[in-house]
């Protein structure tokens, strides 16, 4: 992962100890999804600001997902040309649940043996429904 | 470059994949530069065209990824006893490595028999002493009313063996528990590796690259 950066929240650059993989950018690319069709280009910022993949990951996750019906595409009209949006199928909405579900569990356990704490907090806020504290 | 050059670099090396594939990457990739404010931004986002198609035709199977080689199945070597050659080294080989064989055959088969003689005289030998000890004891009862002294050398003798034919048994059982524990555990050890070796074989799916 040579020169992989994540972009922190005040928009610091540093370099990635703990990079993205496959799975979780896909899964990561089913959440946003899951929120609106997005296009290409906005779904690609997005993602390589937050997890710090190179542009030339996005592609290939988002052909395989369309490949296997966990995505559908649409185009429409922007400014006389096509920008094609990619749509959540049915699919791609279970696969996100079990990613997600997956992601809490594997996180749980991650958080106590990284920070050395049973994360209350955590599970706190996942009874609640909103982010962690 | 300029954006039609970039998108023809990368057309070229897609060439390996159908026209369907081809069209597709081209299309999400030109609409990147649509969107992108301007085309110089773009150019200087996306980089190499070589490490997009690198990655499109990894995820489409046409070049084997890193961590598919890294961890994939190895080429499966032919057994040795599989070649011609073994067998025609074998056959011109015989009038020396016959003899050879059957003479360490031989003394194998000598050396197991020899141990397996050995342990059954010990056994034997203590099972003699403790039967003798035992019988010396009933026997000595034959000469208590007459001589009593006798009696008492003959019972307490007959102790003495019943005592080391005891432990020799004892030291047999032991043995024999020790064996059985060692092989035991042998078999425990080699259905951890075994289990080992499979989870090995499975291994990491698949590595992203993000440089």
């Amino acid at each position: 992962m040579r020169g992989a950066k994540r972009r922190s929240g005040k928009g610091v650059i540093f370099p990635m100890l703990l990079p993205i993989n496959a799975s979780m950018l896909e899964a990561c690319v089913l959440s946003v999804l899951s929120r609106e069709d997005t296009y290409g280009y906005k779904l690609t910022q997005a993602l390589t600001e937050k997890t710090g993949v190179s542009e030339s990951s996005l592609y290939p996750v988002l052909r395989r997902l369309q490949k296997s019906g966990a995505l559908t595409t649409y185009d429409e009209n922007f400014s006389g040309r096509n920008r094609r949006y990619y749509q959540l199928s049915a699919d791609g909405r279970r696969l996100l649940h079990a990613y997600r579900r997956e992601w809490s569990e594997y996180k749980r356990s991650i958080d106590e043996l990284l920070l050395g704490q049973s994360c209350e907090k955590c599970q706190m806020a996942e009874m609640d429904g909103g982010e962690p504290a | 470059m300029t954006r039609n050059e970039w998108l023809a670099a990368l057309r070229a090396r897609l060439s390996a994949l159908p026209v369907e594939e081809q069209e597709s990457a081209l299309r999400y990739y030109e609409e990147l530069f649509d969107e992108a404010a301007s085309e110089g931004e773009a150019l200087q986002h996306l980089g190499d065209p070589a490490r997009h198609a690198e990655r499109i035709l990894q995820e489409s199977g046409v070049v084997a990824t890193k961590a598919a080689e890294g961890f994939g199945e190895k080429p499966k070597k032919e057994p040795y006893y599989r070649s011609v050659w073994f067998w025609l080294c074998l056959i011109f080989t015989l009038p020396f490595t016959l003899p050879l064989a059957l003479g360490i055959g031989g003394a194998a088969v000598g050396v197991a028999c020899a141990i397996i003689g050995a342990a059954v005289a010990v056994l034997a030998s203590i099972a003699a002493i403790l039967v003798s000890g035992l019988a010396l004891c009933v026997a000595a009862f034959f000469f208590l009313p007459g001589f009593p002294s006798a009696f008492l050398a003959m019972f307490g003798a007959g102790l003495v063996l019943s005592g080391l034919g005891a432990f020799g048994s004892l030291g047999i059982g032991a043995i024999f528990a020790a064996i059985g524990r060692g092989a035991k555990a042998n078999k425990a050890k080699r259905a951890v590796k075994a289990q080992q070796a499979q989870n090995g074989r499975q291994g990491p799916e698949e590595g992203t690259e993000n440089a």
